[in-house]
């Protein structure tokens, strides 16, 4: 072994959670950790490095000509469970639980029924509209549009993958056959933590 | 308060990877990953998330064929720990186990309205990632996919395209059009 250390003076960490919701900590360097009960046995670990949810839609879903929520019902990792298809009523959002910077990405995938057919990616942050990206259809097959977000969220704040259309189209959902098709790979949103801002 | 440090005690890290042909990693008592390899960095060790990343690009033409194929991505922007191992495939293989951030890209120059083309990435030969774009022009079009994925050492990532006919790639130099990276985020 070197003496190189990696890092320098103490600090402690909370003991692992064993009650309630996700808690967060800054310890004395500026890093935040989380922790949640029944996640990694209540430890804490770096937000950088877990708090992150990938979502998709399973069942099928019609995009409504104007726009809508687009709402996620199956889950490839989501341990601190940020995505809440529950949300007012069930129109489902991720819900903030450190305040930070964080980075959004949705993709739609829908059939058109018609060549010159609009769809939007869209996601709001608090009903506002913070990211769009459009794309139009020269056949009536297959089409898919992708839109990312970047910016600083407060806790409690709801993020939400939308989509917006021109006219009703079923969205592209579900998984398909492992092992050569896997899930979620057209109609997705992912959410991750990158840092205090 | 437990006892448990963030950043208590020195740690030390290993001393530099002088031998070998494998990126290895060291987890320090704070849960922070490192990384080392014989010829990088002089086999130091650096913090996985600062340097664990990778970006290729396809230079010179090619046709993107009818249907499903591999894009042999020739080119490097940065891969400084070796993970496009396999070009022909157009095969990434993550080092260390954790959350990587995958983004994609595929140009096309259509030869006619209509044309489609479609930027698909495989994890261990199954489809995790596609998206679809059209030309309305004679005209190049692109499409892209960006997913966050956990991943395992063994695990690899492809780099695919499904058109509706032949189309020639966009390309060249330095790979803003047809182009793939891969980021490790951190332990996911």
């Amino acid at each position: 072994m070197s003496l190189i250390p990696t890092y320098a003076p103490p600090d402690n960490l909370p003991a692992p959670l064993t009650y309630g919701g996700i808690q967060s900590y800054t310890d004395i360097y500026g890093d935040v950790w989380v922790a949640l009960v029944g996640v990694n046995g209540g430890a804490w670990r770096r937000a950088k490095d877990v708090l992150f949810s990938h979502v998709y839609r399973v069942a099928a879903l019609n995009l409504t000509a104007g726009g809508a929520t687009t709402l996620m019902d199956g889950t490839i990792s989501d341990n601190y469970s940020l995505y809440n298809p529950g949300f007012q009523s069930g129109v489902g959002a991720y819900i903030i639980p450190v305040a930070g910077w964080y980075e959004a990405v949705h993709q739609v995938g829908g059939t058109a029924t018609a060549v010159g057919q609009q769809m939007d990616a869209r996601i709001y942050n608090n009903g506002v509209l913070m990211s769009v990206a459009r794309v139009h259809t020269t056949l009536a097959t297959s089409f898919s549009a992708i839109t990312t977000y970047l910016g600083l969220c407060n806790v409690n704040d709801y993020v939400q993958p939308w989509d917006y259309c021109s006219a009703t189209i079923a969205a592209i959902v579900g998984s398909g056959t492992p092992p050569s098709f896997g899930p979620g790979y057209w109609t997705y949103s992912i959410l991750r933590y990158r840092g205090t801002g | 308060m437990s006892l448990i440090p963030t950043y208590a005690i020195p740690d030390s890290l290993p001393p530099p990877v002088i031998s070998g042909t494998t990126v290895q990693s060291f987890t320090d008592v704070w849960g922070d990953v490192w990384i080392a390899k014989n010829g990088v960095y002089g086999g130091a060790w650096k913090r996985a998330r600062d340097t664990l990343y990778g970006k290729w690009y396809r230079n010179a033409a090619f046709t993107l064929p009818a249907g499903q194929a591999a894009v042999p991505l020739d080119s490097t922007t940065r891969d400084p720990y070796s993970m496009y191992t396999n070009p022909a495939g157009s095969a990434a293989y993550p080092p260390i186990s954790g959350l990587y951030d995958i983004l994609w890209q595929v140009t096309a120059n259509a030869t006619a309205s209509g044309q489609w083309v479609q930027p698909r990435f495989f994890i261990n030969g199954m489809l995790m990632g596609v998206s679809q774009s059209y030309a309305s022009s004679v005209n190049a079009f692109s499409s892209v996919i960006s997913q966050q994925f956990v991943l395992h050492v063994g695990d690899y990532i492809q780099f695919y395209d499904n058109a509706s006919t032949a189309l020639a790639a966009g390309v060249g130099a330095p790979g803003y059009w047809t182009y793939a990276t891969v980021e490790y985020y951190g332990t996911g």
